[in-house]
């Protein structure tokens, strides 16, 4: 026999027994050498007899068969143990090394995440088949890959994990020699395919609402903003306009239910400054109103509201409205506030009276909402006479409430009977 | 039944009969047993069973250096091993000729 064929014969098995030590990985240095010790001699021998030369591998079989039958035969062949000489040299190597950086925590990591594998390789069956549809598929993306049709995605999705799971479990993929060209093309299609798993979550949530809608039956709602919305984005503040046309101030908004039409506190960020929009009738003992417009703002250096802003230096002021006048609207019929009216109390008279309803109007009992209403505005009045600077602000100001803007108005404009 | 199924149970018994003839390393056992008419016998199977007898004390072993290549392990008998594969042999001779009393038993029966 020549010297090239033994040299050859010696390379061939080393690998062989190298790869048997890799699947014996578990065992300990001690069982794993009583094991395989004196096994290239052996097989040296084995081959320059079978003149086989040059695969090991056709003669004596998968070294993980091998490695197998030699630990059954051993009696070292408990269900743990071949479980995980079933991993894969992928899998050896980085739980190898996790152990190798000295950190226990890693190993203990890695044990815990090698019973996920499964998981990864459906995930990864998935991620392909999502890649796929989306070079090939139409524009639409969705959890399970459509590729235009209905059906064609979903089997091709089974048949990708069906792929997956079995090279996982080590049967449809050459034995992963490390120096291979199989284990090679593995793990580049695995690093492939957590690369791509950022960009096919991305390009999901275009249509994902509108498909989970038709498969719950309920649309998935964002969540929900909070604040005054206008088409989505938030209002900061509100300019409140009497029917004449002039701008007013400490407008109370409540919805129709008497919730408080509030804007989000919110602060910006605005040229190295913040800018807080501050709420009416803010004390040390009150939050204040953030439903009474216009909202005050001032541009600040910290966060949040100061409830001394308003005395300090420059205080929170009303930034100047859109509009100085807007054009007058038509005026509703009479009939239409009738019910309004006879509910509030604030009938048309010549001299509304704001807290008193005027003698010639229905006295009626008025609703809990309303009451409130009064009440607050009562407090917010207290709030302002301490503030005498507030209070001439607010009568130099037109129409201070809307209701007895539109009573005023009514008086002049209608001329009921009743007056 | 296949025949390797068969060896599984007696395979320490042969390794032990192989063995007392003369030491032996694992190929040179696995070789023996060939040529005793054992062709199915696997390489692997044979050199965990040598491992497990070892283990066992019913094996002693001794490296012998190589001039050209790896050193070689081999295996003797010890005292424990012979006692073992006499105990063994008496229970397979019990058990063959209960076996082979059943199926001509049988056989004549037919």
């Amino acid at each position: 026999m020549s010297t090239s064929t033994e040299a050859t014969i010696r390379l061939d098995v080393a690998s062989f027994v190298d790869e048997v030590r890799r699947h014996l990985a578990d065992l300990s240095a001690e069982e794993r050498e009583e094991l395989t010790g004196g096994l290239e001699a052996d097989l040296t021998e084995r081959l320059e007899e079978s003149r086989a030369a040059g695969d090991l591998h056709s003669v004596l079989g998968d070294p993980r068969r091998y490695a197998e039958e030699l630990r059954a035969a051993a009696g070292l062949g408990s269900s743990t143990t071949s479980r995980r000489s079933r991993l894969s040299t992928t899998t050896e190597r980085l739980r190898g090394w996790s152990s190798a950086s000295g950190w226990p925590q890693n190993t203990i990591a890695w044990d815990f995440l090698v019973p996920l594998r499964p998981v990864w390789w459906v995930l990864r069956a998935w991620i392909a088949v999502q890649a796929l549809d989306y070079w090939f598929g139409d524009w639409r993306h969705d959890w399970i890959p459509s590729f235009g049709g209905h059906l064609i995605g979903v089997v091709l999705l089974l048949v990708a994990i069906v792929v997956s799971v079995q090279i996982g479990r080590g049967e449809w993929w050459p034995e992963t020699r490390s120096t291979g060209l199989p284990w090679y093309l593995l793990a580049a299609a695995n690093v492939l395919a957590v690369v791509m798993l950022p960009v096919v979550l991305s390009d999901l949530p275009t249509s994902r609402d509108v498909r989970l809608a038709s498969w719950w039956g309920a649309p998935v709602h964002p969540p929900t903003p909070q604040g005054v919305q206008l088409n989505g984005d938030p209002v900061r503040n509100i300019y409140a306009y009497d029917a004449e046309g002039r701008p007013l101030v400490g407008v109370q908004l409540y919805d129709q239910d008497g919730t408080p039409l509030a804007v989000a506190s919110r602060t910006r960020w605005q040229a190295r400054n913040y800018l807080v929009t501050y709420p009416w009738g803010l004390s040390e003992v009150s939050d204040g109103l953030m439903n009474v417009y216009p909202l005050p703002t001032r541009e600040q250096p910290r966060r949040g509201l100061d409830t001394d802003a308003f005395t300090e230096a420059d205080p929170p002021m009303v930034p100047a409205p859109p509009f100085v006048q807007v054009p007058a609207v038509a005026e509703l019929p009479a009939e239409a506030l009738e019910v309004f009216y006879a509910v509030t109390g604030t009938e048309p008279s010549a001299e509304p009276s704001e807290d008193e309803p005027d003698d010639t109007g229905p006295d009626k009992p008025r609703r809990d909402d309303t009451e409130e209403q009064d009440r607050s505005n009562r407090d917010r009045r207290t709030n302002q006479r301490d503030d005498p600077s507030d209070r001439d602000r607010e009568q130099g100001s037109e129409g201070k409430r809307p209701d007895r803007t539109t009573s005023d108005r009514d008086g002049r404009g209608t001329g009921e009977p009743g007056d | 039944m296949d025949s390797s199924q068969l060896l599984k149970g007696v395979l320490d018994m042969a390794v032990l009969a192989t063995l007392t003839a003369e030491d032996g390393y694992g190929y040179d056992v696995v070789r023996r047993l060939r040529d005793a008419g054992l062709d199915d016998i696997g390489d692997a199977s044979v050199y965990g069973t040598l491992r497990r007898l070892f283990a066992a004390g019913a094996l002693s072993s001794y490296v012998v250096p190589s001039e050209e290549g790896p050193h070689r392990k081999y295996y003797g008998v010890t005292d424990a091993g012979r006692a073992m594969l006499k105990s063994q042999r008496d229970d397979w001779h019990a058990f063959a000729s209960t076996i082979s009393h059943l199926l001509s038993a049988q056989e004549a029966a037919r």
